[in-house]
């Protein structure tokens, strides 16, 4: 029995590491299919979205890197076409990140398909809403927090006449009524460096807009705080937020699919402690009192 | 006139300044002339900023040179780094960052290393648990049931087995450790105030250089 | 599939799986590859997607109405400044552009901090404790406020710990311990999604997981063959 308890207590952390890799890998490929409950913060989300009405001009920041991508992806494709299929809605893409402009352009391309007669970007169509019609991209605008509160002191003169790809943008942002940031309804904003924080000091402190926030776990702290303190109007936590989110609003993705691996690794990783506490009591605490 | 920028006084009176024309447009009605110039300083900052970039690049360069040139141990990856940093910025200065070799690059390399280097955690995290959640005292039975009702709750199996997981994990999640998040921001909060403050008495210019000065002084 | 999509996923999972290599515990030249890869193209990007921000935003407008666009020039000339920090001579002037920075940005975080940061929060944990209609949020209310204030005496310093303040000190290192926990918990969370979501880069669809076992067994093989039969080689190999 000792002998057992000296194993638990030695065991190489390669052995998780190995065991982490196959549960993943086939959780993936065969999913089980557990259910899902849905939280109160994603389902306000999902409300403020499903409650936009036409005209309402919605801005979506990608503060988004590689590092955050694959865990806020599930966010992106869900809530994103969600946006685009309220009749109306007008929609401004921008990203504080500088690799956050490929990651727009990687979820039009999923979400949308070309425009007639085009075949690169900008020119997609999403759920049916055109570029330079419906919706623009602005690009990268560095300086992140910077940037941030720069938008909220002077939208137009920060987004200046062109968007990212050099297209003329004046006539669409008249034509909206967009002249500085008190005309944007709704922000959502796609963290992975906590830019939320930062619409909520420069756009609800002094404009009340409202804000959603989908943001990665290690943010996700400092996202509740501003929920519970009513700054933000809803939250989607990490991929298990992105997942309900899924499952909501129906435009299902790799998110849900993941569930399974998330639940089996998250027991995996409690049947570790428990394994290590029992090689602790067994062995190393015995061993330390002779 | 070199000795007037090198001051210490010099570059305090550059940063009150910049910080009056951050601070009195956004607490008080001002006219539009001081509101232009908080514009133009936040826009001069993001190109500071930029600019700043280039220098990383330059002592980045200089130092893989010199392991290069004096054959210190691992040199060759040294050399495949600047190799690949300089294609990179030729072709993308050049040719534009849609440009196909440049896209090639970033989605081979770039992209696929930052979102591993931050999943590898993942693994240490689940062999630094195993090794240090042990329950010694009160203290580290706390720990150690905080965390098993939150991933509990987090785990949609944890919720399927038993439903009380859910709504104790959530009351952990949006009271427990959003309290200790609100004091941490509180904290943070109030020691940027102090710093802002002692930046503008004098009192933190090693923030821009001026320590080894101060210390010949 | 063509072929440049062929060779970005090859690359792709071969600059993946060379960084996880370094879970084998073995330093191996394939994860110093994966390493000095990934940093020479992150450096590269990350000059481009900024000169071409410098070039478009900047130098275009001034050339295009340099007397309107006036002011861009002077921040032009700063940021140029900047560059002078690795001069030997003329590396003080770069002081200049650092202090402009430096006042910016630390006024520009805690201007708003204030409210965001502070007052928001403190408004938000004055909550209604005694309203015993709704006893299930006036008790939540109440701990909240506990948290809080337990938790902050939990950083007094300044001051000896004696009578209620002592206690207020014991709760709050209780709670922070606790809070620790769920907290270490998202974090996991997290990190496990990002792992999620890159495995599922690497595993679907079927030519990306046929890819992703050939080059994981090549670099697993290979690294313990090295490490085994050839250690002076694996030493000579890594940086």
């Amino acid at each position: 029995m000792s002998s057992l308890f000296k194993v638990f207590a030695n065991i190489d952390r390669r052995v998780w590491h190995l065991l982490t890799f196959i549960l993943v890998g086939y959780t993936l490929l065969h999913p089980i299919g557990l259910p899902l409950k849905v939280s109160p913060e994603v389902k306000k989300a999902y409300e403020v979205i499903e409650n936009l009405k036409p005209g309402d001009v919605v801005l979506i920041n990608f503060d988004i890197a590689a590092f955050g991508w694959d865990e806020i992806k599930g966010s992106c494709l869900s809530m994103i076409p969600h946006i685009f299929s309220r009749e109306g809605v007008k929609v401004i893409f921008l990203t504080v990140q500088d690799q956050g402009y490929i990651f727009i352009e990687r979820t039009i391309s999923q979400i949308g398909k070309p425009m007639p007669g085009y075949d690169k970007f900008p020119w997609y169509e999403i759920q049916g809403k055109k570029y330079l019609q419906d919706y623009i991209n602005i690009g990268f605008i560095p300086g992140f927090d910077k940037a941030i509160a720069a938008l909220a002191q002077d939208f137009r003169g920060v987004v200046g006449g062109k968007d990212w790809y050099g297209n003329s943008i004046e006539e669409w942002l008249d034509k909206n009524g967009i002249k500085s940031a008190k005309d944007i309804d709704l922000i959502v904003t796609f963290d992975c460096a906590g830019a939320q924080s930062y619409f909520v000091s420069y756009w609800y402190v002094p404009f009340k807009t409202k804000i959603l926030n989908a943001m990665i776990g290690v943010s996700a702290p400092g996202s509740i705080v501003n929920y519970n303190a009513g700054m933000l109007e809803g939250i989607v936590i990490s991929i298990r937020g992105a997942a309900e989110y899924q499952y909501l609003s129906k435009y299902y993705g790799m998110a849900l699919v993941s569930m399974d691996a998330f639940s089996i690794i998250q027991f995996m990783l409690l049947i570790a402690i428990l394994i290590g506490n029992i090689g602790y009591y067994g062995w190393e605490r015995r061993k330390e009192k002779r | 006139m070199s000795s007037l920028i090198k001051s210490r006084e010099f570059l305090l009176a550059i940063i009150i300044a910049v910080s009056f024309f951050i601070y009195f447009p956004y607490f008080v009605e001002s006219p539009k002339p001081i509101v232009d110039i908080e514009s133009w300083l936040v826009t001069t900052t993001v190109v500071i900023a930029s600019f700043a970039v280039m220098v990383s690049l330059y002592t980045m360069t200089r130092r893989e040179v010199m392991r290069i040139t004096k054959r210190v141990k691992g040199w060759p990856y040294s050399l495949l780094m600047m190799i690949l940093a300089w294609f990179m910025i030729v072709v993308g200065v050049s040719l534009g960052k849609d440009a196909t070799p440049f896209r090639f690059c970033a989605d081979a390399f770039v992209l696929p290393g930052d979102s591993t280097i931050y999943a590898i955690l993942v693994f240490y995290l689940t062999s630094a648990a195993a090794r240090s959640f042990k329950v010694r005292d009160l203290e580290s039975l706390l720990l150690l049931l905080g965390a098993f009702f939150v991933l509990m709750q987090q785990a949609p199996l944890g919720e399927y087995l038993f439903p009380y997981f859910g709504p104790i994990g959530s009351w952990l999640v949006n009271n427990l450790a959003m309290a200790a998040s609100r004091v941490f921001t509180i904290s943070a909060t109030l020691g940027g105030i102090v710093l802002a403050i002692r930046l503008l008495a004098g009192k933190e210019m090693a923030m821009i250089g001026l320590i080894a000065r101060r210390e010949k002084d | 599939m063509d072929i440049g999509s062929f060779f970005v996923i090859l690359l792709s999972t071969a600059v993946t799986f060379g960084l996880f290599s370094i879970l084998t515990g073995v330093d191996n030249p394939f994860f110093a590859w994966a390493e000095n890869t990934y940093v020479g193209g992150a450096v590269g990007m990350t000059i481009v997607v900024s000169f071409t921000w410098i070039v478009s935003n900047l130098i275009q407008k001034i050339l295009s109405n340099p007397y309107a666009n006036w002011p861009l020039i002077i921040s032009l000339i700063l940021g140029l400044m900047m560059l002078l920090r690795v001069h030997p001579k003329y590396s003080y002037l770069a002081r200049i552009p650092i202090s402009i920075a430096t006042g910016v940005g630390v006024a520009v975080s805690t201007r708003a901090a204030i409210f965001s940061g502070l007052l928001y929060q403190i408004r938000a944990t004055i909550l209604p404790i005694f309203d015993w209609r709704k006893p299930e949020t006036a008790f939540t209310n109440l701990m909240i406020v506990v948290f809080v204030v337990t938790i902050m005496t939990f950083f007094v310093y300044t001051t000896e710990l004696k009578g209620p303040l002592k206690i207020s000190h014991r709760i709050g290192r209780l709670v922070l311990f606790a809070s620790f926990g769920a907290l270490f918990a998202q974090t996991y969370m997290g990190r496990l999604g990002l792992f999620l979501g890159a495995m599922e880069t690497l595993l679907i669809p079927e030519t990306n997981f046929r890819i992703s076992i050939t080059v994981a067994l090549i670099i697993l093989i290979t690294i313990i063959v090295l490490k085994r039969y050839y250690p002076e080689t694996l030493n000579k190999l890594v940086p």
